[in-house]
């Protein structure tokens, strides 16, 4: 899968420069209308090079599809990104609704389908109710060197028992980590805690 | 971003930022997800000046945060709709098929007015409201919600809680 996702990307950057090339480019383009799998409408030459570039990035994402949060295959993207745990979108989510309805009487006019679903949704399912047992949860999760993923499932899941923890997040026992049981199961009686104080 | 040229003028800022939220917030994407709402402003560019239109079109680096399930992801939801096919279950935005195949097979259904998945004890129930936790199996995105196959045929897995009785 990676060669042609790396060679996906070479091509996809290539179309993106290369466009001086228009005739080979046309080639290329009838080869890939004219491969059995897809049927394309022929599109006049000027039009190839997007035409193309989006098949290749096509090409490319299906390779990338497979997806697997239990080995923490979720992008690039998602893994760099800040994670956030129910308990903490239910907070920003209510602020912005406070902020919103300090602005029109009417807010559920204002905010999305999207929006209310959410925030209902993380209503139901914080664990943490104020912002301060958030805090602390985040802050005694972000000990254990976990991935930002792993952290906010741990977080949005409370297990109470390690088996149930590995369960939860597979990844967290895979790759040779530096957690043991003692490690997970420390962290759990900590999260319990802050649970029984909130 | 596009804006229409009648906004400019000394809020045009808030112009802008208010026309992103109104268009990008709600809205779903293969890669991204639901956009559930934007948190920050992190810059805006230049404009470009559209040939023909008028319309001037501004880079808006903003952040915001995103609902996205992933494949082999265990999450709770709630059960919306109960048949002899499985269940409907909704986690925020996202939709949840969970087929009967993927139902432990010691629960069996029982129609009637209240539809549910019982096991052969009785002690165990699904139906409308429960809180299930379930694991992903399966996403499916288009242009307007995402679509997920779920399963709780697994350790761990199943009912949390049920509406009336105590959590």
């Amino acid at each position: 899968m990676c060669g042609l996702h790396t060679l996906c990307e070479c091509i996809e950057d290539l179309l993106e420069l290369v466009v001086v090339h228009l005739s080979f480019l046309y080639y290329l383009y009838r080869l890939v209308s004219t491969h059995p799998t897809r049927s394309l409408p022929l599109h006049p030459p000027n039009q190839t090079v997007s035409v193309l570039a989006d098949c290749f990035r096509e090409l490319r994402m299906s390779g990338e599809e497979e997806e697997n949060a239990a080995e923490l295959k979720i992008g690039d993207e998602f893994l760099k990104a800040k994670c956030l745990m129910n308990c903490e979108v239910a907070l920003i989510l209510e602020h912005k609704y406070e902020q919103l309805q300090q602005m029109a009487d009417d807010p559920m006019n204002q905010v999305s389908q999207v929006f209310e679903k959410s925030l209902q949704y993380v209503k139901r399912f914080s664990r943490y109710k104020n912002p301060d047992a958030v805090r602390q949860a985040r802050e005694i999760l972000s000990r254990y060197q976990l991935a930002e993923f792993e952290l906010c499932v741990l977080g949005n899941l409370c297990p109470d028992t390690v088996e149930e923890a590995i369960a939860m997040v597979p990844s967290m026992k895979s790759r040779g980590r530096a957690l043991d049981e003692e490690a997970i199961e420390k962290m759990l009686n900590d999260l319990s805690m802050i649970k029984k104080f909130d | 971003m596009q804006l229409h040229p009648r906004h400019f003028g000394r809020d045009l800022r808030e112009k802008l930022v208010a026309k992103l939220m109104k268009d990008v917030e709600g809205t779903c994407s293969g890669r991204h997800g639901f956009v559930v709402a934007i948190t920050g402003i992190e810059n805006v560019g230049k404009g470009l000046i559209r040939d023909g239109t008028g319309f001037v079109t501004f880079p808006v680096k903003y952040q915001c945060v995103v609902f996205r399930p992933f494949k082999g992801e265990i999450l709770e939801a709630v059960v919306t709709m109960v048949n002899k096919m499985g269940f409907f279950a909704e986690a925020g935005p996202v939709q949840i098929f969970v087929s009967n195949h993927l139902i432990p097979d010691d629960m069996e259904f029982q129609s009637g007015d209240m539809p549910n998945y019982t096991t052969s004890d009785g002690s165990v129930k699904i139906q409308k409201e429960s809180e299930v936790r379930l694991k992903i199996i399966g996403t499916r995105v288009d242009a307007t919600e995402i679509f997920c196959i779920g399963t709780i045929k697994d350790d761990f897995l199943g009912v949390i809680s049920n509406p009336g009785a105590a959590a």
